[in-house]
């Protein structure tokens, strides 16, 4: 859901290709320019993401002793 | 393939070294950092969060951790967001009854077959199965 505003200032020159994209590709400059930003940092936002995923399980993993993970998917499967 | 060049399926056993780390082998930890960086990509059967679920529920059970910290590891797990895919049932039963796997098993093994990628599993009959069949 789209909830969040900005303004953002163009140079003439982008703001003239944005309208031409627009016309072409049946979008709305909004749609253009949140597909820009997708395409551009979503790949950072996922890495950002499972970084802090990884910080949250090594803040609290515990080194085991004598761990048999067959066996405790095994109980986990049967209890 | 989404992100880096190289993908595998993992398997519950798999993730679990990760998230219970045996004193002896942390090897998973730098399989799990690769895929931080989408320098590989992770993927599994769609049963892969029931299992480390519920592996976690018998090691809480069983104090090898508080339930605290199996809270913040399954929280961790999830936000991981390793995708999970669905196989094809009937297939995965002919595989099981094939193999002579769980059918559970089944599920992980036949995705890595049906993507043709490696399947991480600490399982040794499994590893067997799906190098021989991949």
């Amino acid at each position: 859901m789209l909830t969040k505003r900005t303004n953002i200032l163009f140079e003439e020159e982008t703001w003239n290709t944005l309208r031409e994209l627009s016309k072409r590709r049946s979008l709305s400059i909004g749609n253009l320019i949140r597909n820009a930003v997708q395409h551009t940092y979503s790949k950072d936002l996922e890495i950002e993401q499972r970084k802090r995923a990884i910080e949250l399980i090594e803040r609290h993993r515990v080194f085991q002793k004598n761990i048999d993970y067959k066996e405790l998917i095994n109980a986990g499967r049967k209890y | 393939m989404p992100d880096g060049n190289t993908e595998f399926v993992v398997d519950a056993s798999y993730i679990l070294t990760y998230l219970l780390p045996d004193e002896k082998d942390d090897s998973a930890r730098k399989i799990i950092l690769q895929y931080q960086n989408k320098k590989i990509s992770l993927c599994s059967s769609g049963i892969l969060t029931y299992e480390v679920g519920n592996a976690l529920v018998i090691a809480i059970r069983r104090n090898r951790i508080s339930s605290q910290i199996g809270q913040n590891l399954l929280r961790g797990f999830v936000r991981l967001n390793i995708e999970e895919k669905v196989v094809l049932h009937d297939h995965c039963l002919s595989y099981a009854q094939q193999t002579n796997l769980t059918y559970y098993d089944a599920s992980y093994a036949l995705l890595a077959q049906d993507l043709h990628i490696p399947l991480l599993t600490w399982d040794k009959k499994l590893d067997r199965i799906s190098k021989n069949n991949t």
